[in-house]
């Protein structure tokens, strides 16, 4: 609770001393808007921006998301256990993260048209690293001691990777899950920054071009805002998935 | 009736570097013998090699229960528990690899925690445990494993003294009512002679078959015998082998 507090206290004079400047050296509205002026406008627009932008940006996440985790999964596991999945899919993993993605856009509109699936590819282009990275360091740091006793026990490799390899990598998966969830909120503002007809990237933009700040800080704050909610729900979703790891965290931070 | 031949074994992970050369040695049924040695001498090397995770360069083992990887209890230097398993699901996960129902997994684990001394943790996390606890689960995992044959790689090696005697006075009392074959390595010369039947001094590299002592004490024993004119002059006579194979030789 006096963690709350804190950060509430905190927002609150930001935001006070935000408005204070703003008013107090007269600058111009299109340069900075105070908080207040977002404050109204987002009241204005609320309908068209809760009932039509933030749906269909909503929807990129979850779907860019998903196919983000389950690519990710998938492809670290071919990583750390095929031979040539480590030499070759590795570096291109890797390679994929340099690609400049504005130079991407008109390939993906080429491909996707201003269909949502171009954003969701951005999505999942940015979403997927972390997982892959996480999830390959966790599968990778898994004690060889470890895997020799399951041996003994008369494991079969696949025993071995289902009952030690997989729950020994859940924390670091959900290390990535949490990075993830919350660039994939940027991926689909890329996205539609890049091409599209709805959407809460969509609307920034257009009110950057009309000079809107106001507008553009009001949909800048409803992204910021969902991108904190989803790394609060993976978050809540690891605290129910791997409570142990917690139990663990705690008890040994008292030792 | 021996359960375990180990015949002409030469072994070593570098070429030049042999831990074993042509060893040979017997195990037999319901037998406790400890493998003593300095650190570094390839003890646990040992242990593995019986276990099956590494195949002898030479020689050969003849086991009286068949191939040896899932037919052998084995017990790490680390208890080695998983976090996100309780007590009871740690104990039951040789039973369970090896395709046993879960509940009667988990009867045969509650049947034997209060031998343990781990009544009513059957639902607590490895790292709620104290390291004697922990370890004891591990122990209990491994008598658990249902083989005639553990391999015991120095359990008591993390605890400190204290607890370690405890530790070692509890398995001489529990070890009575098992019938399984044990090996057990250790550094410890009193928790040999505490607990074996027989000793085998291990030297590094160990050439032919090992300097092997009989301990002649009745079983169970007493901490108290650790301080007898007998006890001290056994500990001397490893001793001096350990250190001075040379002159011995």
């Amino acid at each position: 609770m006096k963690k709350n507090q804190a950060i509430l206290i905190t927002v609150v004079l930001l935001l006070l001393g935000w408005e204070l400047l703003i008013r107090g050296l007269h600058v111009p509205m299109y340069i900075l808007p105070p908080p207040s002026m977002i404050f109204l406008s987002l009241m204005k627009e609320w309908k068209l921006l809760i009932f039509i932008h933030l749906p269909s940006t909503l929807l990129e996440v979850l779907i860019g998301l998903f196919l983000a985790v389950l690519m990710g999964v998938v492809v670290a596991v071919l990583i750390v256990f095929s031979r040539i999945g480590g030499k070759v899919l590795y570096p291109l993993v890797i390679a994929s993260q340099t690609i400049p993605l504005v130079a991407l856009s008109p390939i993906l509109i080429m491909w996707f048209g201003y269909s949502i699936w171009g954003k969701v590819a951005i999505t999942v282009l940015i979403s997927f690293f972390p997982i892959v990275v996480n999830v390959v360091d966790g599968l990778r740091a898994t004690n060889e001691e470890w895997i020799q006793l399951m041996k003994t026990m008369g494991a079969s490799p696949r025993q071995i990777f289902w009952k030690l390899q997989i729950p020994h990598a859940l924390p670091s998966f959900f290390s990535g899950l949490k990075v993830a969830a919350t660039v994939s909120v940027v991926g689909a503002t890329i996205g539609e920054w890049l091409g599209a007809s709805e959407g809460l990237g969509f609307f920034s933009r257009r009110a950057s071009n009309n000079l809107q700040a106001d507008l553009l800080f009001a949909s800048v704050f409803l992204l910021s805002l969902i991108g904190i909610a989803f790394f609060l729900l993976m978050q809540w979703i690891e605290k129910r998935s791997i409570p142990w790891f917690y139990q663990m965290k705690k008890i040994e931070r008292k030792r | 009736m021996s359960i375990l031949k180990a015949i002409d074994i030469t072994f070593g992970f570098e070429h030049d570097r042999l831990i074993l050369r042509k060893c040979s040695f017997e195990i037999g049924e319901n037998e406790f013998i400890s493998l003593v040695g300095l650190s570094g001498c390839g003890k646990s090397t040992v242990l593995k090699l019986i276990a099956g995770l590494y195949p002898p360069q030479e020689g050969r083992l003849e086991y009286a229960h068949g191939a040896q990887l899932g037919k052998i209890g084995f017990m790490p230097q680390q208890d080695l528990l998983m976090p996100w398993r309780t007590v009871l699901e740690n104990a039951a996960l040789p039973m369970e690899i090896q395709g046993v129902n879960k509940r009667e997994a988990q009867r045969r684990v509650l049947e034997l925690l209060p031998i343990f001394g781990l009544q009513g943790y059957e639902n607590a996390y490895p790292f709620e445990l104290s390291g004697g606890m922990r370890q004891r689960v591990s122990f209990l995992r491994c008598v658990l494993t249902g083989h005639q044959m553990l391999l015991l790689d120095e359990p008591f090696g993390s605890l400190d003294a204290l607890t370690r005697r405890e530790m070692q006075l509890w398995l001489t009392e529990t070890w009575q009512k098992w019938k399984q074959s044990v090996l057990l390595v250790t550094h410890d010369l009193d928790e040999a002679l505490l607990l074996s039947d027989r000793i085998f001094v291990m030297t590094s590299p160990q050439e032919g078959p090992y300097y092997e002592i009989k301990v002649p004490f009745p079983k169970p024993r007493q901490p108290s015998q650790v301080y007898t004119k007998e006890w001290l002059d056994l500990k001397e006579k490893m001793t001096t082998f350990l250190y001075k194979k040379r002159e011995i030789k």
